[in-house]
């Protein structure tokens, strides 16, 4: 009788998404006609099924209207992250042609040159304590 | 009243009043789908927020293959399996501090006391099934998408959501059966 009962459970759950065979109907009748737990089970399961049809979720009327600030508000940050990154890139574009410019014309690039210090002389610097 | 297609063709031009009309279409879908994942709580209506905002961004992506309705609740169930894990990493960081970690349920004064009351243990006793049953119950009894339809959404075979289908009816009525 049990192994009924799993069976007929197996075949309620079936039937409740799908069209059993007219073989497997009548199987299932028997089952739940033999079993006062199955009847409830179905009755049970029935009614928690129309439930959660109409399990409505809680209203919000202004989700609409604060949504479309948050999007805008978003927007407006993804336009500033936007104009950052493109004056950090045209940065970095500017600092990447002076180098090439510099090596270039001093065919190096090592601290003095970028520094301007390999073209002083001892001289230079004696010129300057007369200021 | 112009179609859900129509309006996302508009929304896409910038029309921010058509993407507004969208909202007010399937913010019940939306938010009954996130609500049975998650429960009622404050994050709930964050994550709502967030799948339209998603939505908002990938519009030039979204090619009208499926409907709206399915698109978006694509984007709430990953949100919410997100929202899941998150919450499981907080629950363990407070548990290890010593306190406790769970969100507060929110209650609605306008409603009708005894099917709030409903609604709420209805709403707790999913949150106790597995997250891989809870997302198919959702789809199919709440969202009421077919399981053929639910196998898409999910990217699953039909007869894999069928069984978690009916485990996850059979976990539920186990929880419930006091109530019903």
């Amino acid at each position: 009788m049990a192994i009924n009962e799993e069976k007929g459970r197996q075949l309620l759950l079936r039937s409740l998404e799908e069209s059993l065979s007219a073989e497997e109907q009548a199987e299932l009748l028997a089952a739940l006609a033999g079993s006062e737990n199955l009847r409830r089970e179905q009755q049970q399961l029935g009614k928690m099924r129309s439930l959660l049809a109409n399990l409505q979720p809680p209203t919000a009327p202004d989700f609409p209207d604060r949504l479309m600030i948050q999007l805008r508000e978003r927007q407006q940050e993804a336009r500033i992250i936007t104009w950052v990154t493109r004056v950090a890139a045209a940065g970095l574009l500017i600092v990447a042609l002076a180098l090439l410019n510099l090596y270039w014309t001093e065919g190096s690039l090592d601290t003095d040159t970028i520094l301007g210090l390999e073209s002083l002389s001892p001289n230079d610097a004696l010129t300057l304590m007369d200021y | 009243m112009p179609s859900a297609l129509q309006l996302v063709e508009r929304a896409r031009k910038g029309d921010q009043s058509a993407f507004r009309l969208l909202v007010v279409q399937h913010e019940r879908l939306v938010r009954a789908t996130v609500m049975g994942m998650l429960g009622d709580t404050a994050e709930a209506d964050d994550v709502c927020q967030e799948v339209f905002i998603r939505f908002y961004q990938s519009l030039s992506k979204f090619r009208g293959e499926s409907e709206v309705g399915t698109y978006l609740c694509r984007i709430a169930i990953n949100l919410c399996i997100n929202e899941g894990k998150r919450r499981q990493r907080k629950t363990r960081w407070l548990s290890a501090l010593g306190q406790e970690g769970h969100s507060e349920d929110r209650e609605d004064p306008g409603r009708n006391p005894e099917r709030q009351e409903l609604e709420d243990t209805l709403r707790k006793a999913l949150q106790q099934i597995d997250p891989e049953f809870r997302v198919v119950v959702v789809l199919r009894l709440i969202d009421g998408y077919s399981v053929k339809e639910t196998a898409e959404i999910l990217e699953l075979p039909q007869g894999t959501i069928a069984s978690r289908l009916a485990r996850g009816q059979q976990k539920l009525r186990e929880i419930l059966e006091k109530w019903l």
